[in-house]
């Protein structure tokens, strides 16, 4: 036998607590895209190191001390491809990143391969209008109204994008205590999410209780580790790939003994996307509230289509995501099969049967860390989300979901994109939505209702991994690298 | 019957390419050969790629491949000599460079010439499947024209608002207004079908064809003796005996005949009583026996299990210890049966002489009532253990350069990302080549005669969105050529064999391995280090169930296109969609058509 994979409950302090929880409680969130400037790139991993240093990069461990008394700020580091060997971390030839990872979001052949075409992009994590690639995202949580985490960026070592929180992202709705997210066109968001195997994620809401609540449904958003988290089992019951860069084994920062670089990250696929609320807010004076849900596939306040509760008693997120498709809503009667929800995680609506359906959307799901923005500029106000998804096979995972299912016309025998990011250029396909389940599937046409801004691809580093990249000595080695030194040496 | 699928899928291999000619997506000779294609309508994809030659190869120099999937019922001659003879010449302008400086000759000469090299280098698939199998090029473009048509129009209608919420109606005018429509008279005809999706859909169908053969197998072991033991008995009544020698022949021949006859009937009931074993342990018992269920389900999971673990290990070599000779002894027994009959009756005798009747079926129950309570304990113990945890927890399994594509493979992924994807993967057969050639060859034998008389609906096992897949063994055995457009991405293809098709994908590709090569041209992927098809267990277990290792396997096997012909973009569900509303729509108005003319419409 060779040596034991880690265990997950073991890792916790070496991986970054975005993984573990989406801040919920933490309503106050901003983006920096970092372009480190040329020659600046001793100067950017001291500034980095610091940061790392200063502890607002939370941990998986820091995340579940205690849930009664959650920690009340956090940060998470990620580099693009350039950005890792901008700082130096170079890719083994035995273990190098993934082909996706490498040539990056903002290549020609992402482009064709996402069907992004026309990109009107400005950055990525290949090049960018102003400053160049994207090298590094920080992402930071905080408490309502407090103000930013990190102020002091040095504008002399790095180009600065900066993305800036929307202060009304979270509301109350039906008279709930408790403030939800909501995205910029007044839909719950956030909701959906895969729960990680042996990763009990804290939102809130207790392990027991949402698995009462969700019933027999619970299962189908368990998904295994490997899916999110490199170095450990995906749903294929193997363990994900981790790529090495090189000293990394030699440095004896590994946290466990023989672990490449990669283990414990995971790799984030970003995209900044523009929403133009007054084209939605037109579209829903003209055609109504029940339509744009139909478009969206899920109720305003996040509900599904086919709720038959009362829809003003409070229910919790575990049981309003605990449905399916094929049994109550094959012909998308409630939920058209081409609204955005339903796209996106058509949950048992493909393969032969259910079981084998679930099984298979499994292999493509993505954790969501992104949040609402709001920028001014020109005099205007403008909304829209920084979408994150995490994700440890960008081409299995994120790649799949954008090119199969939200941007293929043809998605389960349909002839139109994605209602609402969809192309907006007219000449592929029409803007338009059927409803089967109105009169004679009667049909809308569509305005372009986003634009996106920009994207990369991020790794996302375990805490070590993340020591080693901004060269912070002072951080310890672990006992069982000292082993794993020795037997490099 | 397998003859007419295999050779709708051929490649084309010409050794000692040199490079000279323009292959570029714009180039002229592209352009000929698109022209070529369209034009002789029987062609419904084609590409053409260079396939680099062996380390151990005399001729360095790649072959060029035209990989041809075109309709039913041609021959590969038939088709070449349509396409050499075309008056465009184009075939000549793709292959002149193998007679550099004879463009003068004759052009019946060098067509000749041309056809000669051509039919030398075809390669007729030795397995392959075809999703939307009865339909041509034109049909489906006709169909497709039709399914444009009725959309435009109910986006039209719904525009009046005049049907109301009255689904049928709006199905009914639909169905009218195509009825009304003189360019749609071809539709009147019901769409053909093949035989095995028409009148041979049916179960029954299916296994009255395997009796009748078996039937008539066994009628003609029957008259092999039968009639020379007629002829010698008229011969003796009419003339008297005939000499010794010729009876002995005749008693031979009827002896061998009657022992053909015998070992066919008991082979068949053998095939039977195995069936019916299997059937018993895989489907019925697991439906009665929750324990049963359990643990079948957990053998199958350890089995196929990718990573190392205690658990999978323990259970591959008890499937060893305790499988493998159960099945060797049932085996024998079928043997015996077969062969030596008189042995098993003998013994037979030998134990109803020393046990009563009641004894032997007491016997028999004790050992299932055994055999059920250690398949329960085992799944008992099974259960504890994963509650320990360590007996099920993984060890570390090193997949060297995992998730890399090329960068030509890459771009050919994105230029065709609104289209059919393609792929091209050339692997080596491993050592023995005869031995491993001839399981490939049968185990392809047996997906291709599965895909023509079963998967029918475009899906190979739960596999979807295959338009044709084939295999060639090339090379006198050596190397193994795996061409196949299809809809999606690549990694959602592999995963709908590893999750649809696992055995069939496993015993496709179990027999070959990725041996370093050199690129055929500049830009072109080469093999640096060797490759394994990831391990299998007892030949159908794991295999491609190891994504990372299969998929890259995989990857590193492929080729780029160089060009690709592809006459209908269409994905299978949209081929069969508007099959499917050409024959709701002038076929009787009931709630399925009228469902499916609606469910044809939204977008």
């Amino acid at each position: 036998m060779k040596a034991q994979a880690p265990h997950l409950a073991k890792q916790f302090g070496d991986i970054q607590g975005m993984l573990r929880s989406g801040y919920g409680w933490l309503k106050s969130s901003r983006f920096l895209l970092l372009t480190i400037r040329e020659g600046q790139e001793e100067a950017a991993r001291a500034w980095l190191a610091k940061l790392v240093e200063s502890g607002v990069i939370a941990s998986a461990h820091d995340v579940g001390k205690s849930r009664t008394h959650p920690i009340e700020r956090a940060a998470a580091i990620a580099f693009s491809f350039l950005g890792l060997t901008k700082l130096g971390c170079m890719e083994t030839k035995e273990h190098p990143f993934p082909t996706p990872f490498r040539s990056g979001m903002g290549s020609d052949v992402r482009a064709l391969l996402l069907r992004d075409n026309p990109r009107e992009w400005r950055w990525s994590d290949v090049d960018g209008a102003a400053c160049g690639p994207v090298h590094v995202l920080i992402a930071e949580w905080t408490p309502k109204d407090a103000g930013p985490l990190i102020s002091d960026v040095d504008e002399a070592v790095f180009c600065v994008i900066r993305v800036e929180n929307d202060p009304c992202s979270f509301q109350k709705i039906n008279g709930e205590k408790e403030e939800k997210l909501i995205e910029a066109f007044g839909f719950r968001d956030g909701l959906a999410q895969p729960v990680i195997q042996r990763l009990r994620q804290d939102d809130g809401v207790g392990l027991s209780e949402a698995r009462t609540e969700a019933g027999s449904l619970y299962d189908d958003r368990v998904v295994s580790a490997g899916e999110f988290i490199l170095g450990y089992r995906n749903e294929y019951d193997e363990l994900t790939y981790c790529p090495n860069v090189e000293g990394w084994t030699q440095s004896g920062r590994a946290i466990h003994p023989g672990g490449r670089f990669a283990l414990n990250g995971s790799y984030l696929a970003v995209r900044q996307i523009e929403q133009d609320v007054e084209a939605f807010d037109a579209f829903r004076a003209a055609n109504g509230q029940g339509i744009c849900e139909k478009l969206m596939g899920r109720q305003a306040n996040g509900l599904p289509l086919g709720w038959t509760s009362n829809p003003k008693k409070p229910t919790s997120d575990s049981k309003a995501d605990a449905f399916r498709y094929r049994v109550e809503d094959a012909n998308g009667f409630i939920c058209p099969k081409g609204a955005h929800v339903r796209r996106v995680n058509p949950r048992d609506t493909l393969g032969v049967d259910v079981q084998s359906s679930i099984r298979s959307t499994k292999l493509h799901r993505l954790l969501r860390r992104g949040r609402p923005y709001r920028e001014q500029s020109n005099g205007k106000t403008h909304k829209g989300i920084f979408f994150i998804a995490c994700n440890a096979d960008i081409e299995r995972q994120f790649e799949f979901v954008q090119q199969r299912w939200v941007r293929k016309p043809g998605f389960v025998n349909l002839h139109a994109d994605d209602p609402l990011v969809g192309s907006s250029d007219p000449k592929t396909f029409p803007k338009a939505l059927s409803m089967p389940g109105l009169p004679s599937g009667e049909e809308v046409s569509l305005a372009s209702f986003t634009t996106t801004l920009g994207g990369g691809y991020f790794f996302l580093p375990g805490i070590a991994a993340l020591n080693f990249i901004v060269g912070n000595e002072s951080a310890s080695k672990s006992p069982g690298s000292e082993v794993a030194e020795a037997a490099a040496s | 019957m397998l003859e007419i699928v295999r050779q709708q899928m051929i490649c084309i291999l010409v050794p000692g390419w040199d490079g000279t000619t323009d292959l570029s997506e714009s180039g002229s000779v592209c352009n000929a050969l698109d022209a070529l294609f369209e034009e002789v309508e029987v062609v419904q994809f084609a590409s053409i790629a260079l396939l680099p030659a062996r380390v151990d190869a005399k001729d360095s120099r790649p072959s060029l491949m035209l990989e041809l999937a075109i309709e039913e019922g041609i021959t590969p001659y038939d088709m070449l000599y349509r396409l050499v003879y075309h008056a465009s010449g184009a075939m000549w302008s793709l292959y002149s460079s193998f007679w550099p400086g004879d463009a003068t000759a004759l052009q019946s000469e060098r067509n000749n010439k041309l056809l000669e090299k051509l039919m030398a280098g075809v390669s007729i698939a030795d397995g392959g499947f075809i999703g939307a199998r009865d339909r041509t090029a034109r049909q489906i473009k006709k169909e497709q024209e039709l399914l444009q048509w009725t959309r435009d129009q109910a986006r039209a209608m719904k525009a009046t608002k005049q049907y109301g919420d009255d689904r049928a109606a709006f199905a009914l005018a639909l169905a009218q207004r195509a009825f009304d429509e003189p360019r749609f008279d071809w539709a009147l005809d019901p769409a053909p079908r093949s035989y095995w999706r028409g009148k041979g859909a049916g179960i029954l169908a299916k296994v009255g064809y395997v009796l009748a053969i078996f039937v008539l197998y066994l009628a003609a072991v029957w008259l092999v003796g039968a009639v020379p033991r007629g002829v010698l008995g008229i011969y003796t009544w009419l003339f008297g005996a005939p000499y010794s020698g010729v009876q002995a022949v005749v008693d031979a021949v009827c002896k061998a005949s009657g022992w053909v006859l015998g070992v066919s009937i008991r082979g068949a009931l053998a095939l039977v009583g195995l069936g019916y074993l299997a059937w018993l342990f895989l489907v019925a018992l697991p439906a009665v026996s929750k324990s049963w269920r359990r643990w079948l389900k957990s053998v199958g999971r350890e089995l196929d299990r990718p990573t190392e673990t205690w658990s999978s290990w323990s259970t591959y070599w008890v499937g060893w210890i305790v499988g493998v000779p159960s099945v060797v002894a049932v085996v024998a027994f079928a043997l015996v049966f077969i062969f030596c009959p008189g042995t098993i009756v003998g013994a037979y005798h030998a134990l109803t002489a020393k046990f009563l009747g009641w004894q032997i079926i007491a016997f028999i129950i004790l050992a299932i009532v055994a055999l059920i309570c250690v398949v329960g304990v085992l799944s008992r113990i099974d259960q504890q253990l994963a509650a320990g945890n360590w007996f099920f927890h993984p060890y570390e399994d090193d997949v060297p350069r995992a998730q890399q594509v090329y960068t030509s493979i890459d771009y050919c992924e994105g230029l065709v990302v609104h289209e059919t994807a393609h792929m091209i993967s050339l692997t080596d057969v491993r050592r023995p080549n005869g031995w491993n050639a001839w399981w490939i060859r049968t185990s392809l034998r047996i997906v291709t005669l599965f895909g023509r008389v079963f998967f029918t609906e475009g899906r190979l096992g739960s596999a979807p969105g295959i338009h044709f897949g084939h295999w060639h063994i090339i090379e006198e055995g050596r190397r193994y050529l795996f061409c196949s457009n299809y809809d999606g991405s690549f990694g959602g293809y592999l995963d709908d064999f590893i999750n649809g098709a696992t055995i069939g994908t496993t015993l496709a590709w179990r027999w070959t391995t990725l041996k370093p090569r050199e690129s055929a041209a500049i830009g072109q992927p080469a093999v640096e280090a060797p490759r394994s098809f990831p391990p299998t267990r007892f030949i159908v277990f794991r295999g491609v169930r190891c994504e990372l290792k299969f998929k890259s396997y995989a990857r590193d096997s492929m080729l780029p296109h160089m060009f690709r012909f592809d006459a209908r973009k269409e994905t299978v569900d949209q081929i069969n969609l508007a099959t499917g509303l050409r024959d709701a729509l002038f076929g009787e108005r009931n709630d399925s058509n009228d469902d499916l003319i609606m469910r044809a419409i939204e977008s």
